[in-house]
This record gives C-alpha cells, structure tokens and sequence, in this order.
C-alpha cells in the first residue's frame, strides 16, 4: 500500500517535471542532474539520485532535439532508473533498464504529438468572437493532456519494470558484485560520448 | 507598448505547449502574439481574422523564437497601418524560422546546454568516485539553474523581443556581427579541457578498485562507437561488454 501511495506520489511529481521538457519553459529542471536529485529526496535517497543523475546527464549530453526529431527521453529514463535502483538494490541494473524505458517513452511522446493535430481545427471553425478562447483553451489542453500522459505512463509503467527489475536481480543474485562495481565505470561512457560530441566538427 | 513586450515574454513559455506535427508551434505562436494583436487592433473581427493568420505553421528555436516574435510583432504594427501587406508579415515567419532554429539548435542545444551540464559534472568529478557523498546537491542544482537560465536563457528570451522589434529589418545584419561560430568553438574547447582534467582527477580516485585502466579503455571505446552508432546503442554494447569482462575477472 506505501508502495503503491510513494509511486503515486511520484508519478504525480514526474508529470510536472516533464513540463519542462517541451510544454512550458524549458528551464533544463528536466535535465537529468536536476530531477536526479529531486526524485532520489523524495525517495529518500538523495546521493543515489546525484548519482545516477550525473551518469545520465553524461550519457544523454549529446542527445539533443533537432527539428522534428525526437530523441529518447532523458527525464523518464533517470526517474525509472532511480525508481528501479530503489527496489533493486542495484544501481547499474536501474540505469540498464531506465534508458530502455526513456527509449519506450519516446514513441508515447510521438504518438501524443500526432493526436494534437487532430485539436487544430477547433480554431479553423470558430466564430470571430471564440477564437482567443479558444486559443487559450488549447494551451491549457496541451498541459493538462501532457501532464496526463506521463503520470500514466509512469503508473502503468513502475510495476512492470519494477517485476523485471527484482526478477533480473534475482537471477543475477550472484553478479550483484559485478552490477554494483559497473556504477564506477559508467561514467566513462558519459565522459566518452561527451568528449566526441564536444571533439566532433 | 513595454507592457506588451512583457506579457509576450511570459507567454513565449508557452510556445510548444500543443507541439504538432501538422503546424508545430502554431498554437504556442499564436498565444504569444494575442497581446500584441489586442494592441493594436480593437475592431474584434479583425483581431479575430489576424489571430487564425497566425495559426498556421511555425517552428523554429524556443528560446530564439523571441526574435522571430519582436520582429512579427513590429511588421504587424506596421501591416495595421497600412504601409506593408498581409504576406509581408508572414513571409518573415517561414523565412527566418528555419535559420533561426538551425542557430539555436548549434548554440543553445549542442553548445551551451552541454557546456553547462559538462562544468556541473566536471565540478562533481573533482570530488572523486564519492562524488555523490561529498558534493552539496543543493549547491549544485541551483548553480546549474541559474548559470544555465540566467545567461543562455532568459536574456535570450525577454531581449530577443525587443532586438527582433527594433530592428526588425537589420536583423540578419546585426546578427552576422556576432560572430556564433567563434563563440561556439571557445565554449567547446573549454567544455573538452575542463571535461578531460575532471575526468583525469575522477579517474584517479578509482586507483583503489583497480578500474582506472577500465575507466580510460571505456573512455575511448564509447568515443570510438559514438562515431558509428546512436549514444543508446553505444551505451548498451559498452555495457554488456563490461558486464562480460567483470564477470570473467571478478
């Protein structure tokens, strides 16, 4: 029941900091060395969300959204992973399956962006006298859809990666040891992808 | 018209709130120019007519949109007195809205974004592989907020409009003079040496587990696989083969 409540909680907490990533701002609270530490302290571990922040904010540094493409999601992946380490146990297995879900995440977003088409003619059909209305009905829209979709993904989504998390952890019992000395070179992937993308012309 | 200039700025946070793929920024655009328009047109039909002109198609950087926004805001005040025609106005906006994202794209985004975050990491490598105990997270966070918002953001944002409204006409001129390349080169070579020099003294730290030479081979192998595959992909092959190479020698 505590379980389910703090998921909750969180999911509810990620879909405001996913905001930031396209619908308003853009204040980078969504970078991964932000909401890292934020959800470790809500969690109640704040140095595994500086942790598993900074090796994410590495591995996407170059990961950036140009024109219409969209790249795999930073913000779902650092909370999944310190969602998934914090019932694992295993930092590096919570990274592993946390990118995989920033991946999933990024066709959710796709599929989202596709149906907001279909709103468009709302406005295309007003009356002279409803189009700022309606205008500023579609802002409010395009947050309140927006917030909806994360905070379902993430509902739908923390159970089925917390099973594959413990049922992983289980079966890698013994190479628990390996799991947690791959948390000290992780970074190197970071420090690798950051150094080409910072090198490349 | 300073009250105009400020409740745009606020609005332009809006921008990509109902990102499409059909017209992109349309809605965020067309909310971020109501006040303007409300400004300068009391008749409502056609403020009506003028706000679904700007509902079509727009996309482009949303930080450096601010210019694209002063600069319609100005050819606007000038269709409303009849000196230029309806087209003039929107000419602008499909013009310069690709330029102005390839701009932001190269100097927000891939520079100064990843500038930011590479002096925050490097800062948290100096405390060694501990980093996460030792460093003041509170510290850190806001730090990045502030150095990130407060020179690469928001000046961006609340000046753009009223350089893009000033000189709406100049504006590829003016903007020639910066000298963006030059700017971009000197932020990634100091985000590289900074980034080599933290990850020398982090990778110093890990003398005791015996993983500095890993760390280093991992270094040069995700920079090696980042030349050919997506950094997702880099990042699981570097992965699963460490996972073999620990599990053979631990």
């Amino acid at each position: 029941m505590i379980l389910s409540l703090n998921f909750l909680f969180i999911a509810l907490i990620s879909g405001i900091i996913h905001l930031d990533t396209l619908v308003f701002g853009q204040f980078m609270i969504s970078r991964p060395i932000v909401c890292g530490p934020i959800i470790g302290y809500l969690l109640g571990s704040v140095n595994e969300g500086i942790l598993l922040g900074a090796i994410l904010e590495l591995l996407y540094i170059s990961i950036i959204p140009v024109g219409i493409k969209i790249p795999p999601d930073s913000t779902a992946a650092t909370i999944f992973s310190i969602v998934c380490s914090k019932l694992t146990g295993c930092l590096s297995l919570g990274v592993f399956l946390g990118i995989f879900v920033g991946w999933v995440y990024k066709y959710v977003d796709i599929f989202l962006r596709s149906a907001n088409s279909i709103v468009l003619s709302w406005v295309d059909s007003a009356k002279p006298y409803l189009v700022e209305r309606r205008i500023n009905l579609l802002v409010i829209y395009g947050i309140v859809s927006s917030y909806l979709k994360t905070v379902l993904f993430y509902l739908l989504f923390f159970p089925i990666i917390g099973f594959f998390g413990i049922t992983i952890c289980k079966f890698f019992t013994k190479s628990n040891l390996v799991f947690n000395s791959l948390v000290y070179v992780l970074p190197a992937i970071g420090v690798g992808i950051g150094l080409y993308h910072f090198t490349e012309k | 018209m300073n009250i105009i200039f400020i409740k745009t700025f606020f609005r332009s946070f809006f921008l990509e709130c109902l990102w499409n793929y059909e017209r992109m920024q349309n809605v965020g655009f067309a909310f971020t120019i109501i006040p303007c328009l409300k400004h300068l047109y009391k008749d409502r039909l056609k403020l009506a007519e003028r706000i679904k002109a700007h509902f079509g198609f727009f996309n482009t950087h949303p930080y450096l949109a601010s210019f694209l926004i002063g600069m319609v805001m100005k050819k606007e005040e000038e269709y409303s007195k009849g000196l230029i025609d309806s087209q003039e106005v929107m000419k602008i906006k499909t013009m310069l809205g690709g330029p102005i994202a390839a701009i932001g794209d190269r100097l927000i985004w891939s520079t100064w974004r990843v500038f930011c975050e590479m002096l925050v990491i490097s800062f948290l490598f100096l405390f060694g592989k501990d980093f996460y105990l030792k460093a003041n997270v509170f510290f850190v966070v806001l730090f990045f907020l502030l150095f990130y918002n407060l020179i690469g953001h928001l000046p961006f944002r609340f000046f753009g409009i009223y350089f893009g409204y000033n000189y709406s006409n100049e504006f590829i001129q003016k903007l020639a003079k910066f000298e963006l390349q030059k700017t971009v080169d000197i932020l990634r070579s100091i985000g590289t040496v900074i980034l080599l020099f933290s990850s020398f003294i982090y990778s110093v730290s890990l003398v005791k587990n015996k993983l500095v030479f890993i760390f280093w081979l991992n270094v040069l192998l995700s920079m090696l696989l980042s030349k050919r595959y997506a950094e997702i992909i880099v990042f699981y092959i570097v992965i699963v083969l460490n996972f073999l190479l620990f599990v053979i020698f631990i």
